[in-house]
């Protein structure tokens, strides 16, 4: 069925690492090809960090946010994850004609508020505009580059008895799309922030981390397990969340652990040091946990109050079920 | 409400009961809701080995026919509106799904609630509701009909597909009947099925109580209906939706996918002006009957093969390609077993 | 099959109520019952199915203990 692009193409799981594989560019210099940034080695020990992040998000505006708050943090957060320091981003806006000036406005504004906050310059940009129709709204794509030591790159190897760390509550970004859309009255806003700070002061104390963007922590936990070839047990009533985001789940149907977060990362760290990772973490948000495991095997397994299942990649988008 | 304490009480219970019995018991629940949270909570794994649950045909998606599928498709394809829930969007026809189909031409349309298919029809007059579901979910349809919407109606009931499921070599000892199902229908449907059955809520406490009192049925011989879930389960049901159904649908004959035509278990809509299967004849009739497939659900929906057994199985059938309704919805025998990696 | 959650009636205006689901709000076609604020409703697809009968729901907790609860609603 694969003959044309579904929704499901850029959902973040399965289908869209089928599509990615299937381009098949040639080999080069560049390494963490598939990481969240890709990095190259400038020599004296050091590696340019470089990352890409396209946005489209309706509705534009939701509860906390807007598209280019999350396009800022999106690209500060996957050059976080790999320990860097954002040096600067880039800033496109393919903008459909009609659209409001005033909304535009806030949603530079947004922008330029975080960027002068976190000291990450808008370093270059591109604007164009298309016909009534031809986009949906806007779409923004922001890139960013990060120089950092080799050394402190975030991609240690993930060992049996480590333990795995989640920076705060699930789902709270897509549960404030997911209101807004089917019309829910929720005190739920974004998460989206950038994760400058609580990177700064937990990079040496970790082995590896990810934001759960989309696919949720199915997908970065799925990920963390391929790549180190351990499996995962995660403890259900460990895992943080707002009571309203789960309720939002059971009546919409769908899995929590797949939902969207956009100012919330998985990291790894050893047994003893884990312990001092969710202090710090718990400075910026106070729902920091150990939620689990690594251990030995290929899966990922969430133990519930009962009994346990496998925690999958995510397949197609998250639809609503009505059954 | 967790309750551990309560679930331990119940499964010890689920232990001694299943000793008593001493034979392998297979209890089938009906509903896909119930299979949702028997896997999210993995209670499968802390019955007794020689008590087994088997989810039955109570995903209204999956056992829709690839025949209505294709004839959905086809309206869409031939510029007419179409909305539906989105649980239906990538289940599989023929050829392609409607998620490909609403790709292509722009003209398949998801909702959540059929109350938004109102504001779709001040944009396109002639949308068509592709209304899907059970005795819970057709009143919402019912609701357009009588709004003057038109739709193609694979609605279907759940009694007479469980009177099946029980004919001829079964392997089946009890149910667990679909809560929300019996909130419309209530309690004495139920009764002409003489069959162990048990309605249950949808919380795992509920379903492992369930599933004792199915057991205590089963080491009792008694062939009757225990309602588990009386907070919102009336003997009588629903009774205004009731009325709804039986003024906007007639009751026919409906092709089930994995369990093939089953009399009196279809819900169409009554008034021939808002059938679309009547407003577009001449587009449907076009429709090809879909060839036979080796695909055997309806064997593993009775519980007489299991996934494997299948000649499609992994092979053809898998979760990304569906072929057959236990495969399609996440929580079908089929889908559970390809995870599982059996 | 057939998700469906239930909330407290906050408001009712004709056929539509405003459902309160642990602070979550949602305005649902209440077509199909009659309740009153306060009651507690089953919602599936935006529409409430059922008012949960309260009496029933404590004595569900209640009767958690005891095993069969055998058909004896005639």
């Amino acid at each position: 069925m694969d003959d044309i692009i579904t929704l499901a193409h850029g959902s973040g799981g399965k289908e869209m690492q089928e599509l990615i594989n299937s381009f098949n560019f040639f080999k080069s210099s560049w390494k963490n090809t598939f990481n969240d940034s890709a990095t190259y080695d400038i020599g004296k020990g050091k590696q340019l960090v470089f990352t890409t992040d396209s946005f489209t998000v309706d509705p534009v505006f939701f509860p906390g946010g807007n598209i280019g708050h999350l396009a800022f943090c999106g690209t500060v957060n996957d050059l976080c994850v790999m320990g860097a320091l954002p040096l600067g981003l880039s800033l496109s806006l393919v903008i459909e004609e009609g659209f409001l000036k005033k909304e535009l406005d806030k949603i530079i504004n947004s922008i330029k508020k975080l960027s002068k906050e976190y000291s990450i310059p808008i370093a270059t940009g591109d604007t164009k505009v298309m016909g009534k129709g031809k986009i949906d709204k806007i779409v923004i794509n922001t890139s960013g580059v990060g120089v950092i030591d080799k050394k402190d790159l975030l991609t240690k190897k993930v060992e049996i008895g480590d333990k795995i760390i989640l920076s705060g509550g699930l789902g709270e970004h897509a549960v404030s799309l997911l209101s807004k859309r089917f019309d829910y009255e929720t005190d739920i806003v974004t998460d989206s922030k950038p994760l400058v700070k609580e990177i700064i002061d937990v990079k040496q104390l970790i082995k590896t981390a990810k934001d759960a963007t989309r696919g949720g922590i199915s997908a970065v936990l799925n990920d963390i397990s391929a790549k180190n070839r351990v499996g995962m047990i995660i403890y259900e009533e460990d895992i943080p969340a707002k009571n309203q985001v789960v309720k939002i789940t059971e009546m919409l149907g769908i899995n929590l652990y797949e939902l969207a977060c956009e100012g919330r990362f998985v990291c790894i760290a050893d047994e003893k040091t884990a312990g001092e990772v969710v202090k710090k973490l718990k400075k910026f948000n106070n729902s920091a946990a150990i939620i689990g495991k690594v251990v030995s095997g290929d899966k990922v397994i969430v133990q519930t109050y009962l009994g346990k299942r496998i925690l999958n990649v995510p397949t197609g988008r998250i639809v609503p079920r009505i059954c | 409400m967790r309750n551990k304490k309560f679930i331990d009480t119940h499964i010890r219970k689920i232990k001694t009961l299943s000793e008593k019995i001493n034979k392998n018991i297979t209890l089938m629940e009906i509903c896909g809701g119930h299979t949702t949270v028997i896997m999210k909570y993995g209670i499968r794994e802390i019955l007794p080995d020689n008590v087994s649950l088997i989810s039955g045909p109570g995903c209204p998606v999956c056992v829709s026919s690839q025949k209505d599928i294709d004839c959905v498709i086809e309206l869409a394809k031939n510029n007419i509106p179409v909305a539906t829930y989105g649980d239906m969007l990538r289940v599989p026809g023929t050829r392609d799904n409607l998620e490909k189909i609403k790709a292509e031409s722009g003209n398949v349309f998801e909702v959540y609630s059929t109350t938004e298919v109102i504001s779709l029809k001040n944009k396109y007059p002639d949308i068509v509701f592709f209304g899907v579901g059970f005795e819970t979910t057709a009143p919402m349809t019912a609701y357009l009909l009588k709004k003057k919407i038109c739709v193609y109606s694979v609605h279907k009931i759940i009694p007479p597909a469980m009177k099946i499921l029980i004919s001829g070599n079964v392997k089946i000892d009890g149910f667990i009947n679909p809560g929300h199902v019996s909130t419309i229908i209530g309690v004495k449907e139920y009764k002409e099925i003489e069959f162990p059955q048990v309605i249950s809520g949808f919380t795992p406490e509920q379903i492992i109580r369930g599933v004792s009192m199915l057991l205590e049925l089963i080491s009792k011989n008694e062939n009757k209906v225990v309602n588990g879930y009386r907070e919102v389960v009336r003997n009588k049901g629903n009774e205004k939706a009731k009325r709804l159904l039986n003024e906007m649908f007639s009751v026919e004959d409906s092709e089930w996918r994995g369990l093939g035509n089953i009399a009196d278990s279809g819900l169409e809509v009554a008034d021939n002006g808002l059938n679309a299967k009547i407003k577009y004849d001449k587009i449907i009739s076009s429709v090809p009957e879909p060839k036979k497939t080796a695909c055997r659900c309806g064997d593993v929906l009775k519980g007489l093969i299991e996934p494997g057994d299948c000649p499609l199985y992994r092979k053809v059938c898998t979760p990304e390609n569906p072929k057959g309704a236990c495969m399609v919805s996440k929580e079908g025998s089929c889908a559970i077993y390809y995870e599982y990696g059996k | 099959m057939c998700l469906a959650v239930p909330g407290k009636v906050i408001k009712i205006n004709d056929d539509k109520a405003v459902v309160d689901f642990d602070g979550i709000k949602k305005e649902v076609s209440v077509m199909l019952v009659e309740p009153k604020i306060d009651d507690y409703v089953l919602v599936h697809a935006g529409f409430a199915i059922e008012i949960l009968d309260k009496e029933k729901a404590k004595q569900g907790i209640k009767v958690l203990r005891e095993m069969t609860e055998v058909d004896n609603e005639k």
